[in-house]
């Protein structure tokens, strides 16, 4: 993990394996569309709307997985002081704020035609929209203070506060009666959900890690080149 | 055309099946496009700040 | 231990000097449920569905408002700083002061529920569970709103920004408070509500003076 605390090793290791990632993430995403869209079966109960399916649940998968990717690196930056950790919480709020919004809002459409309803107020979409202000809290807190590093701190602390939320998103359709479906891939027993749909699911999940990872590396980057911006303007100023 | 159409319908379910997809596409292609703005935007301040060092370095060495 | 009794003291007295803050937070209860009967009509039987929910909202905007003050001034005469490095443990001295704030807080919005749910024209037979159900649950508010109040210290807008940071994390003891109130308006038992009440106390007891200490630190650096 201290091979890459360097910010320039970073860079550079990320100019590397960025090609690899974002070619391999178009590609899966590709193959998952195309499998979604015209391969996999029509649902039995469902109809054509399961198709939502496959960008739906990808996108919810990464809400929570971003979230605990921010967790990580919050606590690696407070116990640590990992100095790239910050910059990846950083960077992946936004990002994380923007498959929440996914999540709901394909979710709203694929609730609509299913349970005769835009929203409703159970236990699994609550907490989902309690975690998209968390993102946005995160955000806001993050910008708050003129010194940049107080605020990436503040933030980091607001996100282990947090954490709590993710273990009660993934478990709130077991704990409590919800109108949302209870889960069908990430059982101790294994998924319910048949092949030929359980594939373009997975191969769609695949592809939206590859874009974050992706995203989230070329982020970073930018983070640390305005991290350099910022010191050599001051730099010039003190010049002149 | 008419198997395009039936595409097109999703089972009745058009409706709802292809913004949620559009939705998709939008917010993954806006996040790299905004991304990748910013990233132009900061390289480009940087090498601009480069070249009046590489004037001061010149000026040093006459 | 004195110096916890020492914080909390010295808070409590600083609060009593400015009984007005104290006066507001209930004024500001009672005005804001007031609002809703002009809005949304006066029908009793409208209202007293309502009651737990409104009684609870406005207490958590009541409680929000006065969050901000809770180590500002601190902050801002240096004494934070001194708090910090003092041997006590930090996360002791955010309880002294979460204790005090709720003294000068959610005791007095505890007092005032009651006027409320009157007003609501809210079956007594919930009133026990209402005040135990708010006895259980502002101290949450107080412990959890500190973490928000250390976390905005210094930052722009600060205000603004408390509310978002604190009303997510308030959103676990609004159902369970509301559910209680409503079992028993139904006439089940309120138990298991109120004892997720509890639960949600002990682990803000726990966790929320190490964070806020945690934020606080981070302030003064």
């Amino acid at each position: 993990m201290h091979r890459f605390a360097n910010p320039g090793r970073f860079v550079r290791l990320a100019e590397r394996i960025l090609p690899w990632t974002g070619g391999l993430a178009v590609l899966a995403l590709g193959i998952g569309l195309y499998l979604s869209l015209f391969v996999s079966p029509a649902d039995y109960q469902q109809g054509e709307s399961v198709r939502i399916m496959y960008v739906h649940v990808p996108a919810a998968w990464m809400a929570l997985f971003v979230y605990t990717v921010i967790a990580a690196a919050s606590a690696s930056a407070l116990i640590w002081r990992h100095p790239l950790a910050d910059l990846v919480a950083r960077a992946s709020a936004p990002v994380g704020a923007g498959f929440t919004f996914l999540a709901l809002a394909t979710g709203s459409l694929w609730g609509k035609p299913m349970w005769g309803t835009w929203w409703v107020w159970d236990a699994r979409l609550t907490s989902v929209l309690v975690l998209f202000f968390l993102y946005l809290g995160h955000m806001a807190l993050s910008n708050a203070f003129d010194d940049q590093s107080r605020g990436n701190r503040a933030a980091a602390i607001l996100a282990l506060v947090g954490f709590i939320n993710v273990p009660i998103i993934k478990f709130s359709v077991d704990w409590w009666s919800t109108l949302h479906q209870p889960a069908s891939v990430v059982r101790l027993d294994g998924p319910t959900i048949h092949p030929s749909m359980l594939w373009p699911l997975l191969i769609m999940a695949l592809g939206f890690k590859l874009y974050y990872l992706s995203l989230m590396m070329l982020r970073v980057k930018g983070e640390i080149l305005a991290t350099r911006l910022r010191a050599r303007s001051m730099a010039a100023l003190d010049a002149t | 055309m008419e198997q395009v159409q039936t595409f097109l319908a999703m089972g009745g379910y058009g409706f709802f099946v292809w913004p949620a997809f559009a939705l998709t596409a939008v917010i993954l292609i806006g996040m790299l496009v905004t991304t990748l703005r910013h990233l132009r935007a900061v390289q480009s301040d940087l090498a601009r700040l480069q070249v009046p060092e590489q004037t001061q370095a010149r000026e040093v060495q006459q | 231990m004195s110096a916890f009794t020492d914080v909390v003291a010295r808070d409590l007295r600083l609060a009593l000097r400015q009984r007005g803050d104290a006066v507001m937070v209930v004024l500001f209860f009672v005005l804001t449920a007031m609002l809703f009967p002009f809005a949304i009509g006066p029908e009793p039987n409208l209202l007293a569905r309502l009651a737990a929910g409104v009684i609870w909202v406005t207490a958590l905007l009541a409680v929000l408002l006065s969050l901000e003050r809770l180590f500002l001034a601190d902050f801002e005469d240096g004494s934070l700083e001194l708090l910090v490095l003092a041997p006590t443990p930090l996360s002791l001295t955010v309880l002294a002061k979460a204790v005090a704030h709720w003294l000068t807080t959610g005791l007095p919005l505890i007092a005032a529920a009651p006027l409320i749910a009157l007003l609501y024209n809210m079956d007594e037979v919930a009133m026990p569970v209402l005040m135990l159900a708010m006895l259980l649950g502002t101290p949450s508010l107080s412990l959890t709103g500190a973490i928000g109040a250390a976390l905005t210290l210094g930052a722009r807008r600060g205000g603004v920004l408390v509310p978002l940071l604190v009303l997510p994390l308030y959103i676990p003891v609004l159902i369970f408070g509301v559910a209680a109130i409503d079992a028993a308006l139904a006439g089940l038992s309120a138990r298991p509500y109120l004892l997720f009440l509890g639960a949600i106390f002990l682990v803000s007891l726990v966790v929320a003076p190490l964070a806020a200490a945690a934020a606080l630190r981070q302030a003064v650096e």
